[in-house]
């Protein structure tokens, strides 16, 4: 437990530390306990890829340096120091932030410490010292692995002058990153009760896994831009964006730019970060106890009206048995928070990726050509979305509950998953595709409406493969999540490469005279022989 | 007055690799017995009470509930049987209300009926304000009632319980105790396994204690007490069990904590 390098570092501060009234030795252990412990987690930008052995963390810090190197460009990006350094403290602050949020959201509303630590002779100053530190070190190692390289870069194509200063601004812009999440929580913590708490925490995550997806494709857009000269022009609501403050430095003290705007926001890049960590330590007391809020049990709540579940289920199931299993299965994938995590960012990435690349397409040609075109195939980037979701249907945080199908005198074992398929595909599946369906239909006229209705049937067979391909036979629900990472990025692979065919097959069809009509034909009946086949309704004759 | 048995164990073997758990047990249990099954951690209680639900299928021997081989996979004999696991295991992200309503179905019932039975009965347990809370904010007392809830909404003919007092508080725990008595009575068959000794001393008529898979004694307690010289459940447990240098354990654990100053 004592083999961290990060501890030792800590060692140098010790007398800082104790000045404060911290009881260091205590301190050192409970930061190293909790390192060991985060040996045995897994951070969000790493939940695609396979569950290993070691610090996940460290070893996605690589994913970090790579964020890091899209970071260069801008530094040359025109010629306001300003601007530069604006969007790279934009970028600094939007991945450190989103990472804080995601992957320590468990170490700063981690409430096992006070059920675990309050009994022991530790003081409330040490133990929040332990939780400051134990997010400070990753932070540190966040920042160093973003921004090493460019700072490099910056020692040497910018100077010795420029770089400290940039080594200056990165400490106080982190300052500000801890005490703005915090504060952030603690005033979520009053306004919301525990469980609304940890939804709003989910859905961050998912936006910062959607955010990497089109932030790096809108990065490799704007690389068209660069060359063109734009130079700073202040304007008021440039208080409004930190970046701005911690650019400020730059143009004041070393592009020799006194204007008084910019000397008030280089103040505000010191002061504010300073005032925010006080703060933070100030009402952490406040803080601790709102915490308990996450572990107190809610009473009451209302029945929901869910109307979109009662309408799909009057519309898709035939017997009570299908009904049951399919409300059950939309409640559930409604509720539980590492299925929306798996799936959701999938979503968002279905349902832009098609935009994006007509976004793409235009960047090379007109309006006119896009419409008469037959880019609307690009809707078929949409199924992105039914690979993970189908493969996911079989995973629950809560597997060990599948007893309960076991136990059940269940008439059809295909009846339970296809009620499961059907559900997800009507929560998840169907909106987003509708929405895109409407959308490119303004764009293109109603002459692709057919193809519209082609797609929506491959997507209902290809749901059908995909589920087939990764449920292996089981129960809705019942595989412990952390497998799912294990089997993933093959199968999805494979997944993916079946959706080039559907695509392929299609515009083959559309090519020949009648074809459309023809292939709607086929891809109705190959949806009824898919189900048919591959989701059989006969007596139940094996268990799990 | 006992004729069929309603569950029936023949020679019932089960072999993990390296591990037999379950070494050649018989057994047959008549209406309205309520069962405690007793015996030490690892003994097989809770695999026994996984073959009798089909959760276990690689057993070797034969298994019978209501006449019906379980081979056989009758689900007319799963409809009458309720299930309450141990360790709370549940789909905590619902409500009790989307849950019950949920297995009440699978197990045939109306939704209606299911809904207005649900809330009656969490009404009884005291339940009524969180039936539309999620689960997994619930204490685990609140669990297991929801569970034994759950377990009874089909009004099976037989109970298997795994632990199913853990967690709750003493009114809850004698509310729980008089219910599973008044089943009995009224004809259910429980099949019940527990480690709380003085529980199953007061409410079981019939007491199972397995040790190294093998039936170390079956009787009432009053039986069993005249096998040997034990005063309570508990002492015939180690008696049977062979266990009986609970004293010495304790005091050599007292004196690794103090540190050798006890003076005896």
């Amino acid at each position: 437990m004592d083999n961290f390098r990060s501890l030792r570092v800590m060692d140098v501060f010790k007398g800082l530390f104790q000045a404060f009234g911290i009881d260091y030795p205590s301190m050192r252990t409970i930061v190293g306990l909790k390192l060991t412990m985060d040996e045995r987690r897994i951070p969000v930008v790493f939940s695609q890829t396979k569950l290993k052995e070691g610090n996940q963390f460290l070893k996605s810090l690589g994913l970090y340096v790579l964020y890091g190197l899209a970071t260069i460009p801008f530094l040359f990006f025109g010629d306001s120091v300003m601007l530069q350094m604006g969007i790279v403290f934009g970028i600094a602050m939007f991945m450190i932030m989103t990472s804080l949020i995601a992957d320590f959201s468990s170490v700063l509303l981690d409430v096992r410490d006070r059920i675990l630590l309050a009994a022991v002779p530790v003081d409330d100053r040490t133990l929040n010292a332990a939780k400051l530190v134990h997010v400070s070190i990753y932070m540190t190692l966040i920042a160093l692995s973003l921004l090493g390289i460019p700072s490099i870069v910056i020692l040497v194509s910018k100077g010795i002058s420029f770089f400290l200063l940039f080594l200056v601004m990165m400490i106080f812009l982190m300052l500000l990153i801890i005490a703005l999440t915090a504060i952030t929580y603690m005033v979520m913590l009053r306004v919301f009760d525990g469980e609304r708490l940890k939804d709003m925490i989910n859905y961050v995550q998912i936006l910062l896994s959607v955010g990497v997806f089109v932030g790096y494709q809108v990065l490799m857009r704007s690389f068209e831009f660069v060359g063109l000269t734009i130079s700073y022009e202040f304007s008021w609501w440039h208080f409004l964006i930190p970046p701005l403050w911690f650019a400020a430095p730059f143009e004041w003290l070393l592009g020799g730019n006194t204007s008084k705007p910019l000397i008030v926001l280089s103040i505000a890049a010191f002061i504010i970060p300073i005032f925010a960590i006080w703060m933070y330590i100030r009402k952490m007391p406040l803080f601790e106890r709102d915490l308990q809020k996450l572990m107190s049990e809610t009473r009451g709540g209302k029945q929901k009206h869910a109307v979109m579940m009662k309408f799909w289920e009057r519309v898709l199931c035939r017997n009570s048995e299908e009904r049951a299993s399919f409300r059950f299965s939309w409640q559930l994938m409604k509720r539980e928070r590492d299925f929306k995590l798996k799936v959701y960012p999938s979503l968002g990435i279905g349902f832009v990726a098609p935009f994006l690349f007509l976004y793409i397409f235009l960047s090379d040609g007109t309006w006119e050509d896009m419409i008469t075109s037959n880019m609307y195939f690009m809707i078929y980037f949409g199924f992105l979305i039914i690979g993970p979701l189908a493969v996911m249907l079989s995973y629950s945080s809560k597997f060990k509950g599948a007893w309960i199908y076991a136990v059940a005198p269940i008439t059809s074992v295909s009846r339970v998953k296809r009620a499961a398929l059907k559900a997800s595909l009507a929560q998840l599946f169907l909106p987003v595709y509708l929405l895109q369906a409407v959308i490119f239909t303004v764009f293109f006229g109603w002459r692709i409406v057919p193809d519209l209705v082609v797609v929506l049937f491959s997507a209902v067979l290809y749901a059908v493969i995909c589920y087939a391909i990764g449920a292996k036979g089981t129960f809705p629900f019942s595989l412990p999540m952390g497998e799912s990472v294990q089997s993933g990025t093959a199968k999805q692979i494979i997944l993916m490469l079946l959706i080039g065919v559907f695509v392929g097959v299609h515009i083959l069809m559309s090519k020949i005279p009648y074809g459309t009509p023809i292939y709607l034909v086929v891809i109705v009946v190959g949806c009824l022989v898919g189900w048919k086949v591959l989701l059989p309704i006969k007596r139940k004759t094996a268990y799990m | 007055m006992q004729t069929e048995p309603i569950i029936s164990l023949r020679d019932l073997t089960m072999e993990y690799p390296g591990k037999r758990v379950l070494d050649g047990i018989s057994l047959d249990v008549f209406r309205g017995q309520i069962i405690g099954y007793i015996g030490p951690n690892g003994a097989g209680k809770s695999t026994t009470l996984k073959i009798l639900l089909g959760l276990i299928q690689d057993y070797k021997g034969t298994v019978e509930i209501f006449g019906n081989d379980l081979r056989n996979e009758d689900q007319d004999v799963k409809r009458r049987i309720g299930y309450v696991p141990e360790n709370a295991e549940i789909y905590d992200t619902l409500t009790p209300m989307e849950y019950l309503t949920f297995v009440g179905e699978l197990y045939g019932m109306k939704r209606a009926a299911v809904e207005h039975k649900a809330k009656q009965l969490m009404t009884e347990l005291g339940l009524e304000d969180v039936l539309h809370t999620r689960i997994s904010s619930f204490s685990k007392g609140m669990k297991q009632k929801v569970l034994i809830i759950s377990s009874l909404l089909h009004d099976p003919d037989i109970l298997f319980l795994d632990e199913p007092l853990s967690g709750l508080d003493a009114n809850s725990v004698m509310v729980v105790k008089d219910i599973l008595a008044m089943l009995a009575a009224s004809g259910k068959t429980i099949f019940y396994s527990s480690h709380i000794m003085d529980v199953v001393e007061k409410i079981s008529n019939r007491i199972v204690l397995l040790y190294n898979g093998k039936i170390a004694a079956d009787g009432s307690f009053d039986e069993l007490k005249g096998q040997g010289e034990a005063g309570s459940l508990e002492m015939l447990f180690n008696q049977l069990t062979g266990f009986n240098e609970h004293q010495q354990t304790a005091r050599r654990f007292v004196e690794l904590v103090t540190g050798g100053e006890t003076d005896g």
